[in-house]
């Protein structure tokens, strides 16, 4: 006689956030893989490679101990995206406390040759990625810091307009205003402008 | 066929943002336009990748953030509730107070009253006691001046 195997379905993230609640490790650790990548994305826009990997984990830490302040109004990720936005803040602001020098408009603080080009590409494509990557970030320089903020989290963590918003505690129209600016000088500054 | 998109709208189709159907429908028709946008998106998605090569072992990074998470849950006070607490104990205790208060005064009247009535019904039992003592009960003159001697043979008599 066959034994019928009954697969448990997945928590959804509500169940999997009550249950860490009350000390779950194991299930906070589901909602860690469910999101780190996100986190550690958004840490990796503002502290830099780095850093991210140490802020992203203090963030969901800290997100575990915090969790009986989530009143679910936002998504649990986005709620721990603006954890990870206000740890990498605190960072920046005890890096200039210390007086460590703080690369502005280039938070990650490689030079360009440093940046990480796709093993499988050849010689001249890894060169080629190389320069694309030298010029965007030459131009994201050339960006305010919101602008900056604001397209990074958007390009790069990719994360919606509205998360963004939420995140930032801005207006989403706001955030359609500084990303609209943001293409726009970058695309000047890269000279895709006709 | 309408003109090119302009700067601006172009940095919307780049930004992800919706056209208005004529500039959509160029834009899908235009390989001029399209590749102007396409180019930048390539190079943008180029440097996520490139960000993304970057990125550490998840199974590694997860089992070092479960292992940092506390033993026993904390349960946080919100910062925003703490000024609350000694704000409630205040409204708690006046509450308390003004509670007894009210009660205090409306039993009070209510005591006077009913010591009133006590003090009335007195008064109606001794009138009745002093007019009992003045005057003989109609039917019962011959038993006013016997003594309680006398009533008793009286009665013992009549029994016999």
């Amino acid at each position: 006689m066959m034994t019928a195997v009954r697969h448990q379905p997945p928590l959804d993230e509500q169940q999997l956030v009550e249950k860490a609640r009350v000390g779950d490790r194991e299930a906070f650790g589901t909602l860690v893989t469910r999101h780190q990548r996100r986190i550690w994305l958004v840490c990796r826009q503002y502290v830099g490679s780095d850093e991210a990997d140490a802020a992203s984990q203090d963030a969901l830490v800290k997100a575990y101990t915090r969790l009986d302040a989530f009143d679910g109004r936002a998504a649990f990720v986005t709620w721990v995206t603006r954890i990870a936005i206000n740890t990498c803040l605190d960072l920046l602001r005890k890096r200039r406390r210390e007086g460590l020098r703080v690369v502005e408009n280039d938070c990650d603080g490689h030079s360009p040759i440093l940046e990480i080009p796709d093993d499988r590409a050849g010689p001249e494509e890894q060169a080629r990625q190389r320069q694309t990557i030298a010029r965007l970030k030459e131009a994201e320089a050339e960006l305010s810091d919101r602008q900056r903020e604001v397209f990074r989290l958007r390009f790069y963590a990719q994360m919606s307009l509205g998360e963004i918003a939420d995140s930032l505690d801005v207006h989403i129209g706001t955030v359609k205003t500084l990303l609209h600016r943001a293409v726009h000088r970058m695309r000047r500054e890269l000279g895709d402008i006709r | 066929m309408i003109r090119h998109l302009n700067d601006q709208e172009l940095a919307s189709a780049t930004a992800g943002f919706p056209l208005a159907p004529e500039q959509q429908a160029h834009l899908e028709g235009c390989i001029s336009c399209r590749r102007s946008v396409d180019h930048f998106l390539d190079q943008v998605n180029e440097r996520r990748r490139s960000i993304g090569r970057e990125a550490p072992d998840w199974d590694a990074q997860t089992k070092k953030i479960v292992d940092a998470l506390p033993l026993t849950q904390v349960t946080h006070i919100n910062s925003r509730r703490r000024w609350l607490t000694p704000l409630l104990a205040a409204a708690a205790t006046i509450t308390i107070v003004v509670g007894i208060g009210l009660i205090v005064q409306r039993t009070g009247p209510a005591s006077i009253s009913s010591s009133r009535s006590e003090i009335e019904i007195e008064e109606i039992l001794a009138q009745a006691d002093s007019l009992l003592a003045d005057e003989g009960i109609p039917g019962f003159d011959m038993f006013d001046d016997m003594t309680d001697d006398d009533l008793t043979a009286l009665f013992e008599a009549k029994n016999s």
